[in-house]
């Protein structure tokens, strides 16, 4: 809605970039804001330089423990953040409100930006991106590559076949709504080679059961924070989520999923997309 | 009004107290002098020699006091409004979420947050920049404010009961309506919404203060007129008449103030709550409900109120913050549950 800190942002880019080409970023007080980021910093085997992250960062758990903790990336205090005396901060352009990115990025503390993570071109991008600022580029060419192969190896084992009709729903805190297209739940399905069967609609939306009987599903997919906890058959798992009626339907499979692996983008994309490929191809039928 | 000779200055020393308070505490520690002297710095004054570094006066200057400023503006203004509204409806139990401003407010930005480009176009969006969601929302509180009006007019007079409970199915409306907008959002516009409906000065700078200020200072400045007014208003609609005053116009004009008072401070900050409420109610119990002295009065009591519940919300959970509206709640809900109670008494008893 306002160009003016993306602007900035731009500029501050461009500045950092002709600065930056001999002076090395400080990376002794690393905070990175966004999931994807903590992930792909972590990935790029820097984590060790980072002392805080936002809510919305949860992986690698292990790792994430002790780390301060920024609040969330949308509703971010500058003055906090500022408090920690970050010497670099990695974010996206998700970071909010617009006030307090302003602020951070007036602020002379070194800040990058990289492009929202929504689909696999501005996650390779960004991996790319935070790969030259961490000055690891050998590790994030590496990265990309292997999420690129494992992207090629799942088109490979749907090639020439019937793409199966997927109903994405995602379930939290007892809430049950379907994944629509502009999702990143929508973005894996499809690079999976699964076709969404509520793609007629844009973000995550209720539906009601009766709507849902009378859809014929070769696939459900349920979308959980904790899987391991969603039920061990089909019937349990829709039963879980009140839906047990529809496990009569004929030729259904149903999954419960890892909702944060299988509904975001960033450096563990290319084995989801792998994983969910797997699981909507399996063996018998190829 | 002898102990008014004393609330007020006490008040406005209070006020000072808070601001300086504001101003130097956070989440990053700098010291008084530092703040006191990035203050001076302006001025080229310079008293000692350790200068606060270029990111200390920063946070000072950037972060902290344009944000104090904006909790000044919408404390006193909220209660302002408060007092006005319990004036107006001869009700200490009046506020202005009762009649629907704040909720016309929170659609109207709810609105331009979700749909704004496809009503109004994305050239327009981006031309408004950083005025679009306030002057939605303020749009938003004066076309309720306005509807309720007419609708509550019977003959010449506004009526204070239909007004209640035409504000009570205002409200209820702009909450489906919100519920149509969420449902029709995106992900991404649905938190902010919820992060805009929670209440928090984050979104304070000198920019968005300086554009916004004429909405507050101006009906602030003009209020005090009606001071006699309405404690002739006190008397009833009636009496206030026969004491040569033209009751409709006044309501009128009251009905719009609290508007644009109401309406400014939920764009801004989304919706606080209960400052409109307790504020003058302190006021009243240990001053007077003399309005000569409860504007002003509470003026300066919901600013500072304001001011020093903020500390607690950048500072509590630091290096995060918590969205304010959940403190204001805290403090004012048991305020508001004792003056029930206290009713209640009354009438029993």
């Amino acid at each position: 809605m306002n160009r003016l800190p993306n602007l900035i942002g731009i500029l501050m880019f461009f500045a950092t970039a002709l600065i930056g080409r001999d002076l090395k970023y400080d990376l002794s007080r690393l905070v990175t804001i966004g999931g994807p980021v903590t992930e792909t910093v972590f990935a790029l085997g820097m984590g060790k330089h980072v002392i805080a992250k936002d809510q919305s960062s949860i992986y690698p758990p292990d790792l994430l423990v002790g780390l301060e903790d920024v609040g969330y990336i949308r509703s971010i205090n500058a003055e906090g953040v500022l408090s920690i005396n970050p010497s670099l901060i990695l974010t996206t352009k998700s970071l909010g409100p617009k006030v307090a990115a302003k602020q951070l990025l007036n602020s002379g503390v070194p800040i990058h930006q990289t492009e929202k993570m929504i689909d696999l071109e501005s996650t390779i991008e960004s991996i790319r991106v935070i790969g030259e600022i961490l000055d690891q580029r050998d590790r994030s060419e590496n990265l990309i590559e292997e999420i690129q192969m494992n992207i090629d190896q799942a088109k490979s084992l749907y090639a020439n076949k019937k793409k199966p009709s997927v109903l994405f729903l995602m379930n939290h805190g007892g809430n049950t709504q379907a994944a629509g297209k502009g999702t990143k739940g929508h973005g894996i399905l499809t690079l999976s080679g699964g076709e969404n069967m509520f793609s007629d609609f844009r973000g995550y939306k209720p539906v009601s059961k009766e709507a849902l009987l009378t859809t014929y599903p070769d696939v459900i997919l349920v979308a959980t924070m904790n899987p391991h906890l969603a039920g061990n058959n089909s019937k349990e798992i829709l039963e879980k989520i009140n839906l047990g009626i529809l496990a009569d339907l004929p030729d259904l499979r149903v999954y419960a999923i890892e909702m944060s692996y299988y509904m975001s983008f960033g450096p563990r994309t290319g084995q989801a997309v792998l994983d969910l490929t797997q699981k909507l191809f399996p063996k018998q039928s190829l | 009004m002898n102990r008014g000779i004393i609330l007020l200055p006490l008040l406005g020393i209070l006020l000072l107290f808070s601001i300086l308070c504001g101003c130097s505490f956070g989440p990053m520690k700098i010291s008084l002098a530092s703040t006191i002297h990035s203050f001076l710095e302006p001025l080229e004054i310079s008293y000692m020699d350790s200068l606060p570094t270029k990111i200390e006066s920063m946070v000072i200057w950037d972060i902290r006091f344009p944000r104090v400023l904006l909790g000044v503006l919408v404390g006193s203004s909220l209660a302002v409004a408060g007092a006005l509204m319990q004036g107006l409806f001869r009700n200490p139990l009046a506020d202005p979420g009762i009649i629907g401003v704040t909720s016309g407010g929170a659609v109207g930005a709810s609105i331009m947050i979700v749909l704004g480009s496809i009503i109004v176009g994305d050239e327009f969006v981006d031309t408004l920049g950083a005025f679009a969601i306030p002057l939605a929302a303020i749009t938003g509180a004066f076309m309720v404010t306005l509807l309720i009006y007419r609708l509550s007019l019977i003959g010449e007079h506004v009526d204070i009961v239909s007004m209640l409970l035409i504000g009570i199915a205002i409200n209820a409306l702009a909450g489906a309506l919100i519920g149509i907008i969420v449902f029709m959002a995106t992900d991404e516009e649905v938190r902010t919404l919820t992060f805009w409906g929670l209440g928090s000065l984050a979104r304070g700078d000198w920019h968005m203060l300086s554009c916004a200020a004429p909405f507050f200072v101006i009906p602030l400045l003009f209020v005090s007129i009606f001071s006699k007014s309405l404690n002739a208003l006190l008397l009833g609609e009636e009496e206030a008449m026969h004491l040569g005053i033209e009751v409709s116009k006044l309501k009128k004009i009251l009905i719009l103030t609290t508007a644009s008072l109401v309406g400014a401070a939920v764009s801004l900050t989304g919706s606080i709550g209960f400052i409109a409420l307790v504020v003058p109610h302190i006021i009243r119990s240990i001053a007077t409900s003399d309005h000569r002295l409860l504007l002003p009065a509470a003026g300066l009591l919901g600013a500072s109120l304001l001011v020093l519940s903020d500390i607690v919300a950048r500072t509590l959970v630091s290096p995060a913050e918590l969205p304010i509206g959940i403190l204001t709640a805290l403090l004012g809900a048991p305020v508001f549950l004792s003056l029930l109670i206290r009713r209640k008494r009354q009438i029993f008893v």
